[in-house]
């Protein structure tokens, strides 16, 4: 029988476990709304072909693989965020860990979708797999995705046995038959024996390890898909690394945000306390710093090399693209820097709206990665439109965003039905004076 | 409230500036278009006139779309041929019908105008050309000297043949984009001979369309005679044998072992994690 002491953790952690609210259900349907609205866009697309979307001969690569590139660096920040708080035993990690875990294995499920919308012809998918040539960044990037996603479920699924296993053997709380049921065959028969505790944790300690690696190797491979080419912006020997920290400041932006709707819609505000959000916060104040000082590097060589094609990209960011750029590379950085670097200014609700900012400016970083650059061909097509040359996103297109923002709430609000958002274990684990 | 004002004024003086480049782009222009006027006799014996509207700009050409193009004929009394509308390739193409007697002037030219009257967005822009017609024959031989191409080119004058002489002629072939030129010829006394290359590839088997013109002639224009042959080197699609590198068939052994080392390492790590959940289940059996 797995027993913990503290019995209000089992009722004050599992809201949505035993019965379900209206803010539940209301935002259960707005979700569902809105993803019907991105899935009707995806019959038009599929019916009607890729010419309903904004893309054309030069920009092949628009929102859909901005989409991709973002919701992947979601979860691979979440898997370094978990995997280095879990082995480095934070004492505060315990009510924000499993918020890290499920922002990767969610991220990363919804990511590779946008390269399906982005494919005309998607008949020809399984050759990836059938004729792989181990030299193109994309196989790597195949390889790397599966081997993350069945590597963050596993280290998910580990962190969750022991909370499986308090939800079957609780009296607490009332829980439904059904589910009785399914923790029992999810708990694998933990019941909390000296050997079964130090098999589990060395389990964990070892993924958590290998989800830190492997979120960096696959990152990095994603940045070479553009850093090995030799197309103006894209073509950076920084790429890897800044893809990587880029990835890590925007996972920490919605973790945060992840933390206080939750904590809002779930009264969690007992166990998320402002503590977390200072520590969270400033996790985000130093990759902001790391970040900003990536990108000034990276558009500095770019700029004072003035090779013509990086010049010529370089004067679109300035021009056609300046607000973006502003807002991407100098607002991003620079205002969570300054609210969460003046203690002064440090309240949950600033670091939030820091953490929107930085994830708002984030999604614009990429987007100014992947479509300027296609617009900035090195051979002039002649002959070609308006349209080839200016690429702007479809009702279809942003539709299919929105659809991948509210399939992440989706997954996360069945995941609350299901399993407690923040760890019972871990809680009942840390030192309760720390914590409460 | 301090931060709220902060961020405030940045969004403001963000907005200021946007809006000050705003008017900078906004003032009304009238764009200068460009216009480019060809014929083509083709080997139909089809006369097409063909006028092309674009803009210069810094990464090319750009067409525009939905102009209409006004075709005239006869230079003393501009007689209007018809209107055609711009496709999105900025491309006005009329075809002159056969019964149409087109007027000659003195010199026994035609001329031919086209003109685009101009709208609240792109200025007036037009072109002329005045060319002779010429009639071309091509005939293909395979001879001991090669292969041998034969052309007879003609004008009619005030009723009479006269022979096309002191003029060169050039052999192409279609590629993916455009012709390739693979020889050229010279008129004497209305009949040229031009050698056709042997290295000229085909596909599977060797055929491929031969085309003889007068391309951008000044008094010719663009005239044409195609004729479709063997005469291609067959093209194979068999990947010869190569060797390990990144840009070929077989990666390089070291990527090869690189990346079996990673995965391995990796999913032994997942094994482990599968086997310890194992292990879980069976000491809580145990313990029971």
């Amino acid at each position: 029988m797995m027993e913990i002491k503290n019995k209000n953790l089992i009722h004050d952690l599992t809201p949505e476990i035993v019965s379900t609210s209206r803010k539940w259900y209301f935002l259960f349907g707005l979700f569902v709304v809105i993803w019907a609205v991105g899935i009707y866009g995806l019959i038009q697309q599929i019916d009607k072909g890729h010419i309903v979307t904004g893309m054309r001969d030069n920009v092949v690569w628009g929102i859909y693989i901005v989409n991709f590139i973002f919701f992947m660096g979601l979860s691979y920040a979440g898997a370094l965020i978990s995997g280095v708080l879990h082995l480095f035993k934070s004492k505060w990690r315990a009510p924000v860990i499993r918020f890290a875990e499920l922002i990767t294995v969610i991220s990363l499920c919804i990511g590779p979708f946008f390269i399906f919308f982005c494919i005309g012809r998607l008949d020809r998918l399984p050759f990836l797999f059938a004729f792989p040539r181990i030299q193109s960044p994309i196989t790597w990037d195949v390889i790397a995705i599966i081997t993350d996603l069945v590597g963050c479920f596993i280290f998910l699924y580990l962190s969750l046995v022991e909370d499986f296993a308090i939800l079957r053997d609780t009296t607490a709380i009332s829980i439904k038959p059904w589910k009785k049921k399914l923790y029992r065959i999810l708990a694998l028969g933990y019941i909390g024996t000296e050997k079964q505790y130090r098999i589990i944790s060395q389990a964990k300690n070892i993924m958590a390890a290998m989800i830190i690696a492997i979120a960096i190797i696959v990152y990095s491979v994603l940045a070479w898909i553009f850093g090995v080419t030799l197309q103006p912006g894209w073509h950076s020997t920084i790429f890897g690394p800044y893809f990587v920290i880029a990835a890590v400041f925007s996972g920490t932006g919605l973790l945060i945000i992840i933390m206080q709707l939750f904590r809002k819609i779930y009264k969690l505000e007992k166990y998320i306390t402002k503590k977390h959000f200072v520590n969270v916060g400033i996790l985000l104040l130093i990759i902001a710093a790391f970040y900003g000082y990536f990108t000034f590097s990276d558009y500095l060589t770019k700029w004072y090399g003035s090779v013509k094609m990086d010049k010529i990209l370089i004067d679109k960011l300035f021009e056609d693209y300046y607000l973006m750029f502003i807002f991407a590379n100098y607002l991003g950085i620079l205002i969570p820097l300054i609210i969460i670097g003046i203690p002064r200014f440090r309240t949950i609700r600033n670091i939030v709206i820091a953490a929107v900012i930085a994830l708002i400016g984030l999604w614009f970083n990429r987007y100014i990665i992947v479509v300027p650059t296609l617009e900035t061909p090195f051979l002039p097509i002649q002959d070609f439109r308006m349209d080839f040359i200016k690429y702007s996103p479809t009702w279809i297109e942003w539709a299919l965003t929105a659809a991948g923002v509210a399939i992440f709430g989706i997954f996360m609000m069945l995941v609350s039905k299901l399993a407690p958002l923040v760890s019972i274990s871990e809680m009942e684990d840390s030192a309760e004076s720390e914590i409460l | 409230m301090k931060l709220y004002r902060f961020l405030v004024s940045i969004i403001l003086t963000l907005a200021c500036l946007s809006s000050l480049s705003a008017q900078d782009v906004e003032e009304p222009e009238i764009l200068s278009p460009y216009m480019e006027f060809k014929y083509l006799k083709n080997t139909e014996e089809q006369r097409i006139l063909e006028a092309k509207i674009f803009l210069a700009g810094e990464l090319g050409l750009i067409p525009i779309e939905g102009l209409p193009v006004s075709f005239y004929t006869n230079i003393e009394e501009p007689e209007l041929l018809g209107e055609v509308f711009t496709n999105e390739k900025g491309i006005a193409r009329y075809i002159i019908s056969d019964d149409m007697i087109l007027h000659v002037d003195e010199d026994n030219n035609w001329w031919f105008y086209a003109e685009f009257e101009g709208n609240e967005q792109y200025e007036m822009t037009m072109e002329e050309i005045s060319l002779m017609d010429v009639n071309l024959n091509m005939s293909l031989e395979e001879t001991e000297d090669g292969k041998m191409i034969y052309l007879e080119a003609y004008t009619v004058q005030n009723g009479e043949k006269v022979p096309v002489s002191d003029e060169d002629i050039y052999i192409f072939v279609p590629r993916m984009f455009s012709l390739l030129s693979v020889a050229e010829g010279y008129f004497i006394d209305g009949e040229a001979e031009v050698e056709f290359p042997d290295d000229v590839p085909g596909d599977e088997e060797g055929n491929l369309t031969v085309i003889g013109r007068f391309n951008d002639h000044w008094q010719f224009a663009n005239v044409e005679k195609r004729i479709e042959t063997k005469w291609g080197v067959p093209a194979s699609h068999e990947v010869a044998e190569s060797h390990r590198a990144l840009w070929t068939q077989i990666a390089p052994r070291w990527m090869i072992v690189t990346l079996t080392i990673m995965l391995i390492g990796v999913w032994g790590h997942y094994l482990f994690a599968i086997i310890s959940m194992i292990r879980i289940k069976r000491v809580g059996k145990k313990s029971k």
